[in-house]
């Protein structure tokens, strides 16, 4: 008999915090509930709106066909791939026809003329002469060296 | 300081300049050296490894490195051009009357061609260093020796100072000459005595092959020469008449060159533009030129001296 109460026991016992136990997720998952619909019912005040970068989300179904993802890559010639230098029935070398360099030129300095000297003439004060002298003149070497390059 | 030799080796002449201290001494090695490849390259010599080798087709054969080499690399530009450099092209070639060196070669009835083997027969074992050619077929590297040789002696002379190596037009060049920006190479033109262009290379090499010489009138009157399309067995029906290949590695040049030649001008450069570090310029046999686009730039490049 002492058995028979003690599995008695341990039975209700057993319910007792079985059902306790349910009765507490059962109550925490409520109140999550309420509150997560409080937090999306209430508006949330954003300083400044930012784009947020998101994953597109790929929706993928049973059965669904497989797209190819991949492009057709096409490789197009954007320039021509051989030159002709020189045609048929010709003869001797064809230097002349050779691509040679195309010749840059500097843009010509910009031609900055000193200033007129200044002279004020006066009684108390002695002519002020003022000269720009390291102005570059428009026939100085740069222009020949430019000649050259070509 | 520059010194420069000429000797003849491989059926050509053979120039060598160097810019080194002791040159002089460096290249006088070099005819020697050269006599040593050829004794193992060369078809022409009976005694020569290649034609041991020739011999004992379909069956297992140790050979050099150099000659190991060789082969490794005539397969590897037959992968390249698709087959259309073959280094089985021997007894098409043979058939074809070139049985000899060309200096003596005589007029003699042409032997039905037949298309070349499939270079993929030959086997290679390189931990043995073996090479296994298919049963009644013999291995040709004149298509590419030159230029592996061209190549090879270059390479050590690079270790000297900058050089020029031209095996019957087959050139390699390392560094440049003090002041210059390269080597100026001048390409010949096939009529006449003048050169068609100039270019100016560093570290590349320049091939020239054509169906212009070479040629030769068997005694049925055949005209023929010495570049077979392997795949009939035939000499090569083409428009061009030469093709100059500019490449790092002259073996490849070589390939390309014929790979050009047999491709036919418009279709050979078109198939060149694809490949990796080429440029090419062909002259037909209507005696139009013709090239790629980049080879138009080493026209250029005396000006940037």
């Amino acid at each position: 008999m002492a058995d028979v109460d003690r599995t008695r026991k341990l039975l209700v016992r057993t319910a007792l915090v079985t059902s306790s136990t349910i009765a507490t997720l059962v109550g925490a998952q409520n109140l999550a509930l309420l509150d997560i619909h409080q937090i999306t019912s209430d508006p949330i005040a954003v300083a400044e709106p930012t784009a947020i970068p998101t994953a597109a989300i790929v929706s993928v179904s049973e059965g669904a066909t497989v797209m190819q993802v991949t492009p057709t890559i096409e490789i197009v010639h954007a320039a021509p791939s051989v030159t002709i230098l020189r045609r048929a029935g010709q003869a001797g070398p064809i230097e002349s026809v050779s691509v040679q360099p195309a010749s840059i030129q500097p843009p010509a300095p910009v031609q900055v003329a000193p200033p007129q000297p200044v002279i004020v003439q006066g009684e108390a004060p002695p002519p002020v002469i003022i000269q720009q002298a390291s102005a570059p003149s428009s026939s100085g070497g740069s222009s020949s060296q430019t000649q050259s390059s070509r | 300081m520059i010194a420069s030799t000429t000797f003849r080796a491989m059926g050509c002449q053979v120039e060598i300049k160097l810019y080194a201290v002791g040159a002089d001494a460096i290249l006088s090695e070099m005819p020697a050296r050269f006599d040593a490849l050829e004794n193992q390259l060369s078809r022409f010599r009976p005694q020569s490894e290649l034609m041991q080798l020739n011999a004992r087709a379909g069956e297992w054969v140790t050979v050099s490195a150099v000659l190991f080499e060789n082969i490794h690399m005539a397969k590897h530009m037959a992968r390249l051009t698709d087959g259309l450099f073959n280094p089985l092209v021997l007894p098409a070639l043979i058939a074809s009357g070139y049985d000899r060196s060309f200096e003596q070669i005589c007029s003699r009835p042409v032997t039905a061609s037949q298309p070349a083997n499939d270079w993929r027969s030959i086997e290679l074992n390189i931990k043995k260093s073996q090479v296994r050619l298919p049963a009644n077929s013999a291995i040709d590297l004149g298509g590419s020796a030159k230029g592996w040789t061209a190549q090879h002696i270059a390479d050590h002379l690079a270790d000297h100072g900058a050089c020029l190596v031209n095996i019957g037009g087959d050139i390699v060049v390392n560094g440049a000459p003090e002041g210059l920006p390269g080597w100026q190479i001048n390409i010949a033109d096939p009529d006449i005595d003048l050169d068609l262009a100039a270019v100016w290379l560093r570290d590349t090499a320049i091939v020239t092959s054509g169906i212009d010489y070479r040629r030769w009138t068997t005694a049925d009157g055949q005209q023929r020469h010495h570049i077979i399309n392997p795949r009939t067995g035939e000499p090569a029906m083409t428009d061009v008449l030469t093709a100059t290949i500019i490449h790092p590695h002259a073996p490849t040049a070589e390939a390309y060159a014929k790979a050009v030649l047999l491709k036919g001008c418009r279709t050979g450069l078109d198939w060149l533009n694809s490949r990796w570090q080429a440029a090419g310029l062909v002259v037909q046999q209507d005696r139009a030129v013709v090239a790629t686009t980049n080879f138009v730039s080493y026209f250029q490049e005396r000006f940037t001296q």
